[in-house]
């Protein structure tokens, strides 16, 4: 009995310790891969991950009125693709460039969501004036809802 | 709702082809309109740009893997591509993934003066 009583005095604190190290990297380790992982679930959705991610696009009158009437995205044929800003801002501007540059408008900006994990990184680029832009698939846009924001003046 | 739309005058014209199915990933024909998508210069793909291509002035589309097309191009911020702009610079096609290719042959100076049909397919 005296042994195993020695045996645990010796042990108990270096468990301690280990699982303090050990409970430490873990966590290290899952920020640097990229976020809390689903191991720690509370923390997923504050990261982003598991969540969802908020989408804009500037629309014209055709697109809107085919949103109003799905209340889905879609495109026409032989377009595999739709662009999405990744802020209202960022919407709103490129309708004015838009407006400046191909004379379009007037445009309304649309809200939409996605889980933010079919979102790779090869969907994400900058385009023009530094606005963050996600391209989506033609199959993801039927899971979309749309969220109209407001019209700008075209 | 009436889209208040103005033709264009390009900014460059290109010769353009798309990636036959496989290199691209494949993809359908892009109609006769005008197609807005964003382009790439040089090997990078973290900095794009806006761009149509006028295929609604040619009246025909672009069909992959077919041959290249001569295309007039307008770009959302010319400014932005001012030092691309010239004959003789190649940019990539970018729909999530390269789709084409196209090589400047001619540039344009100058801004908005023609009509054209327009569909926001950015």
């Amino acid at each position: 009995m005296k042994l195993i009583a020695n045996i645990g005095r010796w042990a108990l604190p270096r468990l301690w310790v280990f699982l303090a190290a050990w409970t430490l990297v873990s966590l290290v380790s899952s920020v640097f891969s990229g976020g809390f992982g689903t191991n720690y679930g509370a923390f997923a959705v504050a990261a982003g991950r598991g969540g969802t991610t908020r989408l804009y696009r500037a629309v014209l009158g055709d697109e809107l009125s085919d949103i109003a009437e799905r209340q889905a995205f879609r495109n026409p044929s032989g377009i595999e693709s739709k662009y999405f800003s990744t802020s209202a801002e960022g919407a709103a501007s490129y309708a004015r460039q838009a407006a400046h540059a191909f004379g379009e408008g007037p445009f309304t900006i649309i809200e939409t969501s996605i889980a933010s994990n079919l979102i790779t990184r090869q969907m994400r680029v900058t385009v023009d004036r530094g606005v963050s832009t996600v391209v989506l698939p033609t199959r993801l846009l039927p899971s979309l809802g749309a969220r109209t924001l407001g019209r700008l003046r075209g | 709702m009436m889209n208040h739309k103005i033709g264009l005058k390009a900014d460059a014209v290109a010769r353009v082809r798309l990636f036959p199915v496989g290199k691209g990933r494949g993809r359908p024909a892009i109609p006769p309109i005008r197609y807005k998508c964003v382009v790439f210069f040089d090997d990078q793909r973290d900095q794009g740009y806006d761009c149509a291509l006028l295929l609604d002035e040619r009246g025909f589309g672009l069909e992959p893997g077919g041959s290249s097309q001569e295309i007039s191009i307008k770009f959302l911020n010319a400014d932005l591509v001012q030092n691309w702009l010239r004959p003789g610079v190649r940019f990539a096609l970018w729909e999530g993934h390269d789709i084409g290719e196209a090589e400047i042959i001619s540039v344009e100076p100058g801004r908005n003066s023609a009509t054209g049909k327009d569909t926001n397919t950015r």
